[in-house]
């Protein structure tokens, strides 16, 4: 089964293919607001590296959020239309989940947190059990002091994101935080055949933007 | 242009002039760093264009228009620009999704007319710049400019030297020790 994962929610441009659970080949590159315009060209080059035919593809995962509303509408708009094209299903993955999930081995309770607008985050917490992540708090938008507050209860949890260290309310706490910036990029790509159950036609996909559009105006 | 009171997060000054409106705006571009965001507050003909055009005009932009029909204009340069208009946006949760984190993680200046209308502007590195007509002169303006985080505070002081170096040497030329609200 050949896996393409795309996931354009943050600052990086993440590409992985991957075939029955191995990684064929993965890039990340800081393109900041280039993706829409560099993302074909950068699928196109990998696949030809890898001398495989786009009509190969069996799914298509991408992180459908949160993150950089641009960045998802263009991952999105681009993987459902490949997807519509090829005839195949595709798959929404959350950035916070693509973000840790090479982590999943340690067995550590994992804190993914991405910054959001003024004094708030996006964050999740996940529990491991040394081979699969299972959602304990799914993604959601809070204030940084909130999800801080929330970890005083889960010590062990492994803050990760370099935007963590921007806020003290996380410097704080006695948590270890792993200041990455970018998760592996192929994630998304392996996410995919671990999930693909859960693919769908790629009408069906939607942004997980977790702000106004979606969950009502807040008072933040 | 005259400078009524000045502290290190507000600056009140008076312009005469659309030129001087105009060369604020320079100054304010001259200090202008990656990652600013310029939040414009006037009514109509205030003038919130032509001191953008003069934040342009000190990144190196000269052809720069009133972006209400487009909402967003991108000029790319060394350091570049993105200038709003919110005019014509129903509610703030339109503004959210014209992604302005997104330009300011990228390292643009982001200077935003009618900038009251983003409801969730970022609580640091922000310039908000209040402009009024100045009691019944057609072209002089009050305009009172507020700062947001460290980083634009610093901003604040070097754009107040600024101006105060301009009206001293003015002063001197017209060797006139006088108030200039009457000139």
């Amino acid at each position: 089964m050949k896996v393409l994962g795309i996931d354009c929610t943050t600052k990086f441009t993440n590409i992985g293919i991957t075939s029955d659970g191995g990684v064929l080949s993965e890039i990340s590159l800081e393109l900041g607001r280039q993706q829409s315009s560099r993302l074909p060209v950068l699928v196109e080059e990998m696949l030809s590296s890898l001398s495989i035919e786009i009509s190969e593809l069996d799914l298509i995962a991408v992180a459908n959020g949160p993150g950089y509303y641009t960045g998802i509408r263009t991952g999105i708009a681009y993987s459902a239309a490949l997807a519509q094209a090829l005839g195949i299903k595709i798959l929404p993955i959350s950035s916070l989940e693509a973000f840790v999930h090479d982590l999943r081995n340690t067995g550590l309770p994992l804190a993914p947190v991405f910054k959001a607008r003024q004094n708030c985050v996006y964050c999740a917490l996940y529990f491991s059990d040394g081979s699969q992540l299972k959602p304990f708090v799914y993604p959601k938008f809070c204030t940084a002091e909130e999800f801080a507050d929330f970890l005083t209860h889960y010590p062990e949890a492994l803050i990760v994101g370099k935007d963590a260290t921007i806020f003290n309310e996380f410097s704080v706490l006695p948590n270890n935080i792993l200041p990455r910036s970018v998760g592996r990029p192929a994630q998304t790509a392996l996410m995919g055949e671990y999930y693909k159950e859960f693919s769908v036609t790629p009408d069906k996909i939607l942004g997980v933007y977790l702000r106004e559009p979606d969950i009502g105006p807040t008072s933040y | 242009m005259h400078c009524l009171s000045r502290s290190t997060k507000k600056l009140d000054i008076v312009t005469f002039s659309e030129e001087e409106t105009y060369s604020l705006g320079y100054f304010i571009g001259k200090q202008a760093y990656p990652g600013l965001v310029i939040l414009l507050h006037g009514g109509l003909g205030m003038g919130k264009t032509l001191i953008t055009q003069g934040i342009g005009k000190a990144l190196g932009f000269s052809k720069i228009k009133s972006p209400t029909f487009v909402l967003v204009a991108e000029h790319s340069g060394e350091l570049p620009l993105i200038h709003a208009d919110l005019y014509r946006l129903d509610s703030h949760v339109e503004a959210d999704a014209l992604d302005f984190e997104n330009y300011i993680d990228s390292g643009y200046v982001v200077v935003i007319e009618w900038g009251e209308r983003w409801h969730t502007s970022p609580l640091n590195n922000t310039i908000d710049i209040t402009i009024k007509q100045h009691s019944n002169n057609e072209y002089a303006r009050d305009i009172t400019i507020k700062v947001l985080g460290e980083s634009a505070e610093n901003l604040l002081r070097e754009l107040s030297c600024d101006i105060m170096e301009l009206t001293c040497e003015k002063e001197d030329k017209h060797e006139s020790s006088g108030n200039r609200l009457y000139d």
